[in-house]
């Protein structure tokens, strides 16, 4: 109990010190445009909060981006599983995999503008920032599987099933659960910043877009503590749902 | 039940060049020697862990075996890893009765002690379907009274069928009730009727 409280303390008080910094500087700046104080955001957001197309653009954004991880993380299980099975299929995919991790996202985002339409970009972009990162966690997972244990389920016969559930999902979920967590970020801000890019109607980046071109610095740090929240809590639901099954398959 | 001829070297050293053994159908034998002579890859070879260089390994059947570190999975609990090589939870359930291990059913294995791993092990080596079982070391880390009751197990459960024990104990032959004893020091081999 104290050690929670004392952790808890430790993430709280940094962020008061920071706020107050933030506050002092806003005051001493005294510019609307160029630093809006802490209390005008969250005024601000609550404001955008009650209205409809506030929900209806973080529905449009949230719909596509997780659209984009859900199919990278099925394609990265596929291609993984494929790696680990097939040194040509590792060969063939390890440069796909460099020029997706290297790549600027400005020139993912421009290059995909010519073959999709901008509604859809986002799906596009956040496939593009989680599969690579998914893929090698996941990849990692698998040949990670402690060499003992897979002679040792050889030795007494023990079903694909079992090894899959006993022996491959558990050390592959510490891999996906980090995965997860760079990812998660990256293809936040690269979704929303594709939306910027493209400025598709009715998405976070279009209101991003308009905040810039109307010089509403409010409504842009509104807009991003809302970006921020969405990611860090889609990123706690991923990783509690995670952990829920795997308690209930009993391997955590 | 014949190894015949079998060589093997690992990054050009040699561990086996033409090694012959009989082993004697339905009967217990003791392989012994010094550390480092190639005990435990006479072993991964007979299990098929690992492919000789030469030769060849006749007659053995279905293998079971109890490796020389438990290989548990940890997180899991003892009837879980049990359940992984036999749908009969009540012979598991008795053979952990036996080794004075009830009521640990549910326990995960990472709580337990190292001589409780260790007679877990052993009864996942006993469930499983074999006609030969090998036994890495089987009473590492057990006291005597463990290591009679693991030992009055494996002679009930392996019964008529094939036991092979590589120790470097000779105590363990009279506690296995051995027939014969094959001693190797990596090239000469001597087999001795108890």
């Amino acid at each position: 109990m104290k050690t929670t409280t004392s952790s808890k303390l430790r993430i709280i008080i940094p962020v008061i010190i920071y706020l107050i910094i933030w506050e002092a500087l806003a005051i001493y700046i005294d510019s609307r445009v160029l630093l809006v104080s802490p209390v005008k955001v969250i005024v601000r957001l609550f404001e955008l909060a009650s209205t409809w197309s506030f929900f209806s653009s973080i529905l449009f954004s949230l719909e596509r981006i997780f659209l984009g991880l859900i199919i990278a993380i099925i394609t990265a299980f596929i291609t993984a599983i494929l790696s680990a099975r097939s040194r040509i299929v590792k060969d063939m995919l390890e440069p796909i995999i460099m020029v997706m991790k290297a790549t600027p996202v400005a020139s993912i985002v421009i290059l995909v503008l010519i073959w999709v339409s901008s509604r859809n970009l986002s799906v596009v972009i956040s496939f593009m920032m989680v599969f690579p990162v998914m893929h090698t966690s996941i990849y990692e997972g698998i040949t990670n599987v402690d060499r003992k244990l897979l002679e040792m389920a050889k030795v007494y016969s023990v079903s694909l099933r079992k090894k899959i559930r006993y022996l491959y999902i558990p050390e592959i979920a510490s891999y996906f659960e980090s995965g997860i967590t760079i990812s998660l970020g990256l293809c936040f801000k690269s979704g929303i910043a594709a939306e910027v890019i493209a400025i598709p109607d009715g998405s976070i980046g279009e209101k991003l877009y308009e905040a810039k071109l109307y010089l509403a610095t409010s409504d842009l740090f509104a807009w991003t503590l809302t970006i921020i929240l969405l990611a860090k809590g889609f990123e706690r639901f991923l990783l509690f749902l995670t952990r829920c099954l795997l308690t209930h398959m009993e391997v955590s | 039940m014949e190894i015949r001829n079998i060589s093997k070297s690992f990054e050009g050293k040699v561990v086996f060049s033409s090694l012959n053994l009989h082993i004697h159908e339905g009967c217990t034998t003791i392989i012994s020697g010094a550390s480092g002579i190639g005990k435990t890859t006479l072993f991964n070879l007979i299990l098929g862990l690992e492919e000789p260089d030469g030769g060849a390994i006749e007659g053995f059947g279905k293998v079971s075996a109890l490796f020389q570190e438990d290989r548990l999975i940890e997180s899991l609990s003892v009837m879980n890893n049990l359940l992984l090589v036999t749908q009969d939870k009540k012979r598991a359930e008795n053979m952990l009765s036996s080794l004075s291990l009830f009521g640990e059913e549910k326990s995960r294995v990472f709580t337990l002690s190292g001589g409780m791993k260790r007679r877990i092990a052993l009864i996942r080596a006993l469930l499983t379907d074999y006609d030969t079982l090998l036994l890495d070391e089987p009473f590492t880390g057990l006291d005597d009274e463990s290591k009679r009751a693991s030992a009055s197990l494996i002679k009930k459960e392996v019964a008529s069928r094939t036991l092979i024990v590589i120790t470097h104990e000779k105590s363990d032959a009279d506690l296995l009730g051995a027939e014969y004893i094959i001693s190797f020091d990596g090239v000469e081999v001597s087999e001795q009727r108890l």
